[in-house]
């Protein structure tokens, strides 16, 4: 971080916050956790999810049960990938991707008036029906989300630019 | 900005690989699942396995009175507590899809896993009965019934409803 005449600049820790090595692992396996956490319930109760999601009424019939089989593995998959560090920019994409759709498909019900449970982390019906004030815990998801998409994207812009301006050393012919 | 969106036209290739690789991952563990739900929902309901649908008997208005003729049947009213106390047919029980896991363990303290059951919720498109039918199949209920057009198909066969009023003076 840039100090400059012993204060520290608002430039300077978003600078920081956008290319720190360390916040990317924190945050890779922190949400990496967080999307593998949220994927059991979904995996061991397949059925029950896919009844969360005809609620949500977004999908026709015909695909709610592929749809919700799929996006519990999808879960699994991206999380694997984000703790194990393997192809983390595709996968920061596709988790802010998961994470918009998300909030998208909860605001949709709420506009139609449908009340339901996220589905996120549980499958129980009983668990308490969501509101539009219950969707930051969903705002600060996508938050973490987006950071970890900069910084991996930022990372790998760095090192293309890094290997574009890397000097050429000539050899001296004999 | 420019770099930004090429490093996502790079990543496409493993995006597009994720994705495959997870449906593929889904299918197969679908397949191995006790739950095994068909892929796409042709008949039934979704989240219903097949051998769940099979086993879920569906009568109309009809049929449902001369299941009740047996005084065996236990009639289920799964629709939301406010709604059954508003009004429910004649002699049924609550078991709310909403609150299955707190209602359930009253319920199975009380009633036999034989004994006939006869479960509706609010209509045609309703899915709440089907729903906490499989739940019970699970559990090890054995004859279960669905009505087929809820209770709109009661009331438009003229059938006998039990109000909050006369609840109350019971």
């Amino acid at each position: 971080m840039r100090i400059k005449s012993g204060k520290i600049s608002f430039r300077s820790i978003l600078k920081y916050l956008g290319n720190s090595r360390l916040l990317l692992i924190i945050l890779r396996i922190g949400l990496g956790l967080v999307f593998i956490y949220a994927s059991i319930d979904k995996v061991v109760h397949p059925d029950q999810f896919a009844e969360i999601m005809q609620d949500y009424e977004i999908l026709p019939n015909l695909v709610v049960n592929l749809a919700s089989i799929w996006l519990a593995w999808l879960e699994v998959v991206l999380g694997v990938c984000l703790i194990a560090g393997v192809w983390v920019r595709a996968a920061a994409l596709m988790v802010t991707g998961l994470t918009i759709v998300f909030i998208g498909g909860l605001s949709i019900a709420f506009t139609r008036g449908v009340g339901l449970h996220c589905g996120c982390f549980s499958t129980d019906a009983g668990e308490t029906a969501r509101t539009w004030i219950s969707l930051w815990q969903e705002g600060l998801l996508l938050l973490a989300c987006v950071w970890l998409t900069v910084l991996s994207l930022n990372n790998a812009t760095r090192r293309t630019k890094g290997q574009r301006q890397r000097p050429v050393v000539m050899r001296r012919e004999k | 900005m420019k770099t930004i969106f090429s490093a996502i036209l790079r990543e496409l290739p493993r995006i597009a690989v994720i994705a495959m690789g997870s449906l593929v991952l889904a299918v197969a563990a679908n397949a191995l699942h006790p739950m095994q739900l068909p892929l796409l929902v042709t008949k039934s309901k979704p989240g219903l396995p097949i051998w769940v649908s099979e086993r879920l008997k569906q009568v109309d208005a009809q049929g449902a009175i001369d299941l009740m003729n047996n005084p065996e049947v236990l009639v289920i009213d799964t629709r939301d507590e406010p709604d059954f106390r508003r009004e429910r047919i004649l002699g049924a029980i609550s078991l709310p899809y909403h609150g299955f896991s707190a209602s359930f363990p009253g319920f199975s303290e009380s009633v036999s896993r034989d004994r006939p059951l006869l479960l509706y919720c609010y209509g045609t498109s309703c899915g709440l009965a089907s729903r906490v039918g499989k739940r019970l199949l699970v559990y090890g209920y054995t004859d279960i019934t669905i009505l087929r057009n809820g209770i709109d198909g009661w009331k438009a066969a003229n059938l006998p409803l039990e109000t909050q009023e006369e609840h109350n003076e019971n």
